[in-house]
């Protein structure tokens, strides 16, 4: 069935692809291309970690029952920006006895990863930069850089705190990316791809959350919080925690290279919520359901990276909401959930999974004139 | 008291013993140690509790005045004993570290201010002041002249080694000892971290992120109140007790006042009675609101915190009615206090009661019993009463540790004896103890101020006293529950204008000597936690 | 066109880190000129259309060994000390050997270099499914006991692992 869908992006990428390879030859066209993807990218990577802090600030401030910014433009809007453009002319202070070569990289490791992991993110209809067939795993891989960026710039600072937040940093994220991964795996074999755009595709009319009820929803959870412990934020934000090391592995850093690690905290949050989006959620699919032509008419009109987007946005406030409930985890008690408590069960959920797909358990097996594609 | 007069002079036949409240016995250094063991075992009643130690400078004698009571009824009986050496260019005395913990920053400081030393002291280094400050300040011949300790630009490593005197065969042996193993890996939490809530340094020993030891050091913002003391009149030394304990700023005012009251014996109408009582209950409010706020943010709730200041807000705002200070109130002065309460002062207070406590219950839910909290809180930093004993903590940390010391209950003060109120004790001694007798601690006060607001009498809130208060000579002492635990003023009068010596008794000061004893094999992240639960202020130690 | 200039890139990236990584006395400059030698071929192992390999390479190398690295050196060294300077006997002994590699290197590549890319696998070749079935499979060409037999060993490892930590309590 064709939906017609008016507002897709889409339109305009293959509009603008047309112009342009009629104008001139591939290979110039292919490079204007990449080039706008680029830059189109990295904008919209700087105004998504504006508006997130913007986000998170009110919403904060509505937790803990205060304002919130309220002085830069109506409702505070513009302050994010005035941030931003403070932090753009700060000095970059560089301390006496650290080792300047990897002090100055170390930024760039944390902004690079999470820039790798935010090209791969299927973003709306045809808006994905790379559909590669390993997309979940390509995911993990990439994002596993921005541990090295965290150690380097702890050990770099040549301070104790710096070196404390490092390390339990290198602990943490090496602990709960084991369980991210294995989390996303339960679903790959729900899934049976690991390619971003089909595992969305196959959630046409049944999100794998309900898909796979039990395990998916298990693997859902444990994604969460191990995607909360990656990001180093919620309760989970040892690493920095600030009121017992002060910032952590970015105590030294100041002006723009303090903001790459700013600006990364913020979007490794959209990040991990857009993944956890695409393979729980149904990514930019619209809610359909099967026959019912005219209410899946009227949802296709709703554009599908705004579908996205605001699934998303429900992840990151319970992201939100999750950070400004709890106390500070401490690292044996972190690494105990870890180990003996998400682990395990991760395992143990992913075998289950096995067995629910082998024997036709889920949701579309069960009931494929409902829920199939 | 008998009894123990004949007890000690059993012991020490040559001990001078004057007849005065409380009991005070003089005897010479070489046997302060026989003594205090002899009361420190006094099968009747154990002096265990050394509340006060105070160095003196009586002219041509140096010397310190204990003050001791028994943990089993606090101020049941109280004993003080003074000793003194004539020596001023190397005073010598014994040190009671082996009987009382708290005694050791206590002879720190008194070394720092007075110059003396304690033999057998573990650790004889100055507190509050650096090693090479020229002078004694505390003492009554101090040059002050800012040439000989100027202000000094650049930075200096400190140095980790203390000195130990000891003494064998009648002669003085000085040793030296490192405080730190070489290759322990140190990282200082302060003197500017967020989480010592002031500028508190604790110079700390890791091992991986488990604290192998601590050392305490101090006096960032010492600012010789008990010096400038000497030298202003009563009516103008009162302010400098709310910049103590800033959120105890009340009580501790209040404490000097009644001090002064008494000497000069001045009368204080019913109203001020009144007044300062349910002032003082509003100021623990407040002061266990931030101590709990503070604590969970040092486990990173931040949103508890912006909660506890939100309730705190509505107290400082009735003080700010009241006598237009928020922190620094200004409210108590000799012979009663400054200000009246206004028109709706009644309204508004017994407004608040039941609003704050139904966010206690909010506060129970929100925080009391998260999960994550209590693992953070359970069986972390363990003080057993004994310790708590010695160390002479009093206050919400003492109580929690099973310790019944609570002066509003053992030396009633004020109105105190004519209110009913629960003394809150727990036995576990951890931070979750010390945690829920605060939070209970302000539902008892709102049941105090609830007894007190509608019995205020009619008449004057205030006795005129004479601009220049001289006091009879003569020693006096006054004991107050502050938010942090027993809060002391002593008085050494000559009979002048100015006090000859005055001393406070810190009550943060003994909650960061347990510090080290309590942190030891905890992680470095309880270390702040514990600190936010034992919840010391800091101007209030560096007087 | 596009692909040759992204490879002389990558190249030029690999030999320049490769000898910084070698050449700088710090060792921890040096485990981050290997990394960024190891990004680097994983960007060759992309456009030859590898992909499971490039994901592998970083997941493993980059994420999994160099952080270990890292920690290590964390763990035992501290900012700003170098490695002191080799004799230079030493130093005339090991650029012999390194010309001597070189050459040997140079060799293969010359005159094998037909050979290496009649091993290319086709299409099939990084298709994830088609991996995930060899590694699974006990047919011919396929690797189920090597893939058993390396989980155990690695299995023997973590439980030595575990031991040794143990001791020390």
């Amino acid at each position: 069935m064709n939906y017609s869908q008016p507002l897709e992006l889409s339109h305009v990428t293959a509009w603008l692809d047309e112009v342009l390879r009629g104008a001139m030859p591939e290979f110039w066209a292919l490079l204007i291309e990449y080039v706008l993807i680029g830059v189109v990218l990295l904008t919209l990577y700087a105004v998504l970690a504006l508006i997130l802090i913007y986000a998170e600030r009110k919403i904060t401030a509505f937790f803990q029952s205060r304002l919130g910014p309220n002085r830069v433009g109506k409702w505070g809007i513009v302050q994010s920006v005035a941030d931003m453009v403070k932090i753009l002319i700060k000095e970059i202070i560089y301390v006496k006895k650290v080792d300047k070569v990897l002090f100055y990289v170390a930024p760039f490791f944390m902004i690079v990863a999470s820039m790798l992991t935010f090209g791969a993110i299927p973003f709306g209809q045809g808006l994905q930069v790379v559909d590669f067939n390993i997309g979940v795993f390509y995911v993990l891989a990439v994002s596993s850089l921005g541990i090295i960026g965290v150690l380097l710039a702890g050990w770099s600072s040549n301070n104790k705190y710096s070196m404390v937040g490092a390390m339990r940093s290198g602990a943490q994220f090496v602990s709960y990316e084991l369980s991210a991964g294995l989390a996303l795996m339960t679903m790959v074999v729900l899934s049976g791809t690991m390619q971003l755009s089909e595992i969305v595709e196959s959630q046409r009319y049944c999100w794998n959350l309900f898909n796979g009820h039990i395990s998916a929803v298990i693997a859902f959870v444990i994604y969460l919080i191990s995607g909360h412990a990656e990001t180093n934020r919620g309760p989970f934000d040892l690493p920095e925690a600030e009121s017992e090391l002060i910032a952590g592995y970015h105590t030294e850093y100041s002006g723009l290279q303090f903001g790459f690690f700013y600006l990364a905290e913020y979007l490794n949050m959209f990040i991990i919520a857009a993944i956890a989006t695409t393979v729980f959620l149904g990514g930019w699919m619209p809610i359909q359901v099967k026959g019912w032509d005219t209410f899946n008419q009227i949802m296709w009109y709703i554009p599908s990276y705004l579908w996205f987007f605001a699934k998303a946005a429900v992840l990151v406030f319970i992201s939100l909401w999750v950070r400004w409930s709890f106390p500070r985890l401490r690292i044996d008690q972190l690494l105990n959930l870890e180990w003996k408590y998400l682990l395990p069960i991760n395992l143990v959920n992913i075998f289950v999974m096995v067995l629910l797909v082998l024997s036709g358990l889920t949701l579309t097996g069960l009931f494929p004139n409902v829920f199939g594609n | 008291m008998e009894t123990i007069k004949k007890l000690i002079l059993e012991k020490l036949p040559e001990a001078v013993i004057e007849d005065k409240q409380p009991l005070c016995v003089s005897v010479e250094p070489k046997q302060v140690h026989l003594l205090m063991e002899t009361l420190y075992n006094n099968p009747e009643y154990n002096f265990d509790v050394l509340l006060k130690v105070i160095g003196m400078d009586w002219g041509e004698k140096l010397g310190v005045i204990y003050f001791l009571t028994g943990s089993k009824d606090l101020f049941a009986k109280e004993i003080v004993v003074k000793t003194a050496t004539a020596d001023r260019e190397n005073p010598l005395l014994y040190s009671l570290t082996d009987l009382y913990e708290t005694a050791l920053l206590n002879e720190r400081e008194i070394y720092a201010m007075f110059g003396i030393r304690f033999i057998n002291n573990p650790d004889m280094r100055k507190f509050f002041l650096n090693e090479d400050w020229i002078g004694y300040p505390l003492r009554k011949d101090y040059d002050g002249a800012p040439a000989l300790n100027p202000m000094k630009v650049e930075s200096k490593e400190i140095q980790d080694v203390t000195r130990r005197l000891t003494e064998v065969d009648g002669k003085i042996q000085e040793e030296r000892i490192d405080i730190f193993e070489v290759d322990d890996y140190i990282i200082n939490i302060g003197p500017q971290h967020p989480s010592t809530h002031g500028v508190m340094h604790f110079r700390t020993a890791l091992d991986g992120e488990i604290i192998k030891k601590i050392d305490v050091h101090s006096g960032y913002i010492h600012r010789g109140i008990e010096k400038l003391s000497e030298n202003l009149g009563y009516h103008q030394i009162l302010h400098f007790t709310d910049r103590l304990d800033y959120l105890s700023a009340n009580i501790n005012r209040h404490c000097l006042c009644m001090c002064i009251e008494k000497a000069a014996e001045i009368e204080v109408p019913e109203r001020a009675q009144y007044i300062r009582t349910i002032l003082d209950e509003l100021t623990r409010i407040e002061s266990h609101l931030l101590g709990w706020a503070a604590q969970c943010n040092d486990l990173g709730a931040t949103t508890a915190f912006v909660y506890g200041m939100r309730e705190r807000e509505m107290i400082l705002h009735i003080f700010e009615k009241v006598c237009g200070g928020r922190l620094i109130m200004n409210q108590n002065v000799i012979g009663g206090v400054m200000f009246d309460i206004y028109p709706e002062f009644q309204k508004e207070v017994k407004e608040f009661i039941p609003y704050m406590r139904e966010k206690l219950i909010e506060y129970d839910r929100f925080f009391s019993h998260n999960v994550i909290a209590l693992g953070r809180m359970i069986g972390i930093g363990v003080l057993k009463q004994e310790d708590a004993v010695s160390y002479a903590i009093t206050g919400p940390a003492g109580r929690a540790s099973g310790w019944s010391c609570d002066v509003r209950k053992h030396k009633a003060y004020s109105l105190y004896d004519q209110v009913e109120f629960k003394e809150v004790i727990r036995k576990e001694g951890d931070s979750y103890a010390r945690y829920l007798n605060r939070l209970d601690e302000i539902a008892e006060s709102l049941h105090i101020i609830e007894q007190l607001i509608d019995n205020i009498p009619e008449g004057s809130f205030q006795t005129k006293t004479k601009p220049i208060i001289r006091i009879p000579e003569g020693e006096y002492y006054q004991s107050v529950e502050a938010g942090r635990g027993v809060f002391s003023v002593f008085i050494d009068s000559r009979g002048d204008k100015t006090p000859y010596r005055l001393k406070f008794r810190s009550p943060s000061m003994s909650l960061v000597s347990a510090m080290p004893l309590i942190c030891k094999g905890e992680k470095l992240a309880d270390f702040i936690g514990i600190g936010g639960s034992m919840d010391y202020v800091i101007p209030d130690i560096d007087r | 066109m596009a692909e040759q200039i992204i490879f002389y890139i990558l190249a030029a990236v690999i030999a320049t880190f490769s000898i910084m990584a070698v050449s700088t006395k710090r060792i921890i400059r040096s485990a981050t000129f290997l990394l960024f030698v190891l990004l680097s071929v994983a960007g060759l192992y992309l456009i030859l259309g590898y992909q499971y390999l490039m994901a592998v390479q970083i997941a493993v190398y980059a994420g999994g060994i160099m952080v270990l690295f890292i920690f290590a050196i964390l763990l035992t060294h501290k900012p700003g000390e170098s490695a002191p300077s080799k004799p230079i006997a030493k130093r005339l002994l090991i650029a012999l050997l390194s010309v001597g590699g070189l050459a040997f290197c140079t060799h293969i590549i010359v005159h094998n270099v037909s050979k290496v890319y009649s091993y290319s696998l086709g299409t099939t070749g990084s298709d994830i499914k088609y991996i995930g079935l060899t590694m699974m499979g006990t047919d011919k060409y396929q690797y189920l006991l090597a893939f058993e037999a390396i989980s155990m060993l690695i299995l023997a490892c973590i439980i030595g692992g575990i031991m040794v930590a143990r001791k020390r309590k």
